[in-house]
């Protein structure tokens, strides 16, 4: 397993409210997870270690645990014993399913407000047509 | 799973207070925060963890050894901090590590040294002469300077102030970065423990209350508000402690449990302990 | 251990001078009063209190508890003291013997046997009060151990009172030849028994 970059913690941000709604092992994971998205983190990084983690960001380490957990679960981390946690090789394609889901998610809602205020989908591409070239 | 500490079934029994067949688990590499209010039995409980009182019943393992027979092997790898100050008053800190040169076969004077420095603590000062402040830097550096795989603390933050406490919590976290490393310390004072704690273990009355990891307490429980009305409409299997007021009720709730539209605020350890404490006195 | 004994050296250190001083001054009164006695009790007293001072801090300090945290054990905390004791009875003997050495010669005999009588008694006193001590600590012991400490010659005086004849000293040799072997045994016994005491205590 040596395509894997031991050698530097890659230095990235990640910032935790304690007053979100959301739990923090998935403010952690889901942060990290844009990281790898957006390639800000890359295939072979290395991630900070899981008590390394819970000490700067002063929570249990219980809780990073889970975080990596869940990011390796879905594919975005390599957890190996006694070496650390790597940024797994980008898998194109769950990646983009991410993504898709995303603009579906967003999709949705505006179908949804479409049909509460009784919009066609005819104006509904129109305006999207627009939009987009007008970039 | 390593424990670093167990203790099962323990009961010790005084005239006028029982520690009632406790059971405790810290898994290795984990930080355990033990809250109770004062008189609760959390000293009693380390005392019989150290052996320093003998239980009446049960099992108590440390790093995995029993603690009845094996106690003086790992002695060496045990860091104890108590409430109480305990050092000979006329040393100074010089002296101090003379003496426990002798005392631990793995004590590093360079370790005990920097941290001296770091607590700014005067080699040549007289113990007597100390704060309580620089009396607690003074036992958790001797507790820290030598091969310690576990450290029990019996309120080691009390009396200190916030910036001291800071500091203190801060060592513990860089204690447990060795994950061979383990940390159980008691306390009333539960906003520090609240902070760095992985597992919260609760003791009211000479019995555990519960003993859960941190987390998950405080995702299960939160403080419901409303009327009196709308709190009659509520399944009791879910209200674990009531408060009422002039204005409306407080409930502690599991609050995924909450079916309905209710306005639920996050619940923090000391919330919970105070509603659990109060339900008993009701 | 040798760090337990170390922390009672390094205790008493600096309480210690005012002793020293009142010593020296004994030891100057005893001679211009030309009695050797007051300058003996003196040393004998002070060979017996300054372990059991050693003792009250580590109480008021909490310090046993402490110590039993660390690669120590009971038995080990009841051995320094008595090897405290030890060691504060031998420098008394050995400061006799010197002062019986140079002021003394004359008497040489009898001095060194007043010299062992210190010795002897500094331990026996030790053997007696130390496990009283250990049960019930400094500040209770206290009352204790001072009627330990006047029982002997209050049971003399109130003997003589009632008119029996004590034992002269003919009598008395034969016991000169036993004792140091009875106290050295009693010695012992009593560290058997203030470990076991110490066995038990809770802390």
């Amino acid at each position: 397993m040596n395509i894997y970059n031991i050698t530097t913690v890659m230095k990235m941000n990640i910032i935790i409210s304690n007053s979100s709604n959301q739990p923090i092992y998935e403010q952690i994971a889901s942060q990290i997870k844009a990281l790898i998205i957006s390639g800000e983190l890359n295939e072979g990084d290395a991630l900070p270690s899981m008590r390394l983690l819970a000490k700067e960001l002063r929570i249990s380490v219980i809780t990073t645990k889970r975080a990596y957990e869940e990011l390796e679960k879905e594919g975005f981390i390599v957890s190996i014993t006694g070496k650390g946690s790597f940024v797994a090789s980008k898998n194109l394609e769950l990646i983009k399913e991410q993504q898709l889901k995303e603009i579906e998610n967003h999709m949705q809602e505006i179908i949804d407000l479409a049909n509460l205020y009784g919009i066609s989908l005819e104006e509904l591409i129109e305006m999207l047509t627009l939009m987009y070239k007008g970039e | 799973m390593e424990y670093a500490l167990t203790l099962e079934n323990v009961t010790k029994e005084y005239k006028d207070f029982k520690l009632d067949h406790i059971n405790v688990y810290l898994p290795k590499g984990c930080i355990m925060g033990f809250i109770g209010e004062n008189g609760a039995g959390k000293s009693t409980t380390i005392k019989l963890i150290m052996d320093l009182v003998k239980r009446d019943e049960g099992k108590i393992t440390i790093l995995g050894k029993d603690n009845k027979t094996e106690l003086n092997s790992i002695k060496e790898n045990i860091g104890v901090v108590m409430n109480e100050l305990c050092f000979p008053e006329n040393l100074n800190a010089r002296e101090i590590n003379k003496i426990m040169k002798k005392v631990y076969k793995t004590w590093d004077e360079d370790q005990f040294h920097s941290f001296i420095q770091k607590f700014s603590i005067a080699e040549s000062k007289l113990i007597k002469e100390y704060s309580r402040g620089m009396k607690m830097k003074l036992a958790i550096a001797v507790a820290l300077s030598h091969d310690s795989k576990i450290l029990i603390l019996d309120e080691a933050t009390s009396g200190l102030d916030p910036i001291v406490r800071e500091e203190i919590l801060d060592i513990f976290l860089e204690f447990i970065q060795d994950e061979s490393h383990s940390i159980f310390v008691s306390s009333h004072i539960i906003s520090d423990l609240e902070k760095i704690c992985d597992y919260i273990t609760f003791i009211h009355k000479g019995k555990i209350v519960l003993s859960e990891p941190k987390d998950e307490l405080l995702e299960r429980y939160g403080i419901l508000k409303c009327t009196e009305e709308e709190f009659e409409q509520v399944n009791p299997a879910v209200i674990k402690g009531v408060r009422k007021n002039k204005f409306g009720i407080e409930a502690l709730v599991l609050k995924n449990e909450l079916k309905g539209n209710y306005v639920i605020d996050k619940a923090d350890i000391e919330d919970i302990m105070i509603f659990y404490i109060k339900e008993q006195m009701v | 251990m040798t760090g337990l004994i170390l922390k009672d050296i390094y205790n008493l250190k600096r309480h210690s001078k005012v002793y020293v001083i009142l010593l020296i001054f004994y030891f100057f009164l005893s001679r211009a009063n030309g009695n050797a006695t007051m300058f003996s009790s003196m040393l004998s007293i002070l060979a017996v209190m300054l372990p059991i001072t050693a003792m009250a801090y580590d109480e008021k300090n909490n310090w046993d508890r402490y110590a039993l945290t660390m690669p120590l054990s009971r038995k080990d905390l009841v051995l320094s003291r008595y090897i405290l004791g030890l060691i504060f009875a031998l420098i008394a003997f050995i400061i006799s013997i010197v002062s019986s050495l140079l002021f003394n010669k004359e008497l040489l005999m009898e001095s060194i046997i007043a010299d062992i009588s210190i010795l002897s008694s500094v331990l026996l006193l030790i053997a007696f009060v130390f496990p009283v001590l250990f049960k019930f600590g400094i500040e209770k012991g206290r009352t204790l151990m001072i009627i330990i400490l006047f029982a002997p010659t209050m049971l003399l005086v109130f003997l003589s009172n009632l008119g029996i004849k004590l034992p002269d000293e003919e009598a008395l040799k034969p016991l000169l030849y036993f004792s140091p072997v009875a106290i050295i045994i009693i010695f012992i016994l009593s560290i058997f028994v203030s470990i076991s005491i110490y066995n038990k205590k809770e802390f």
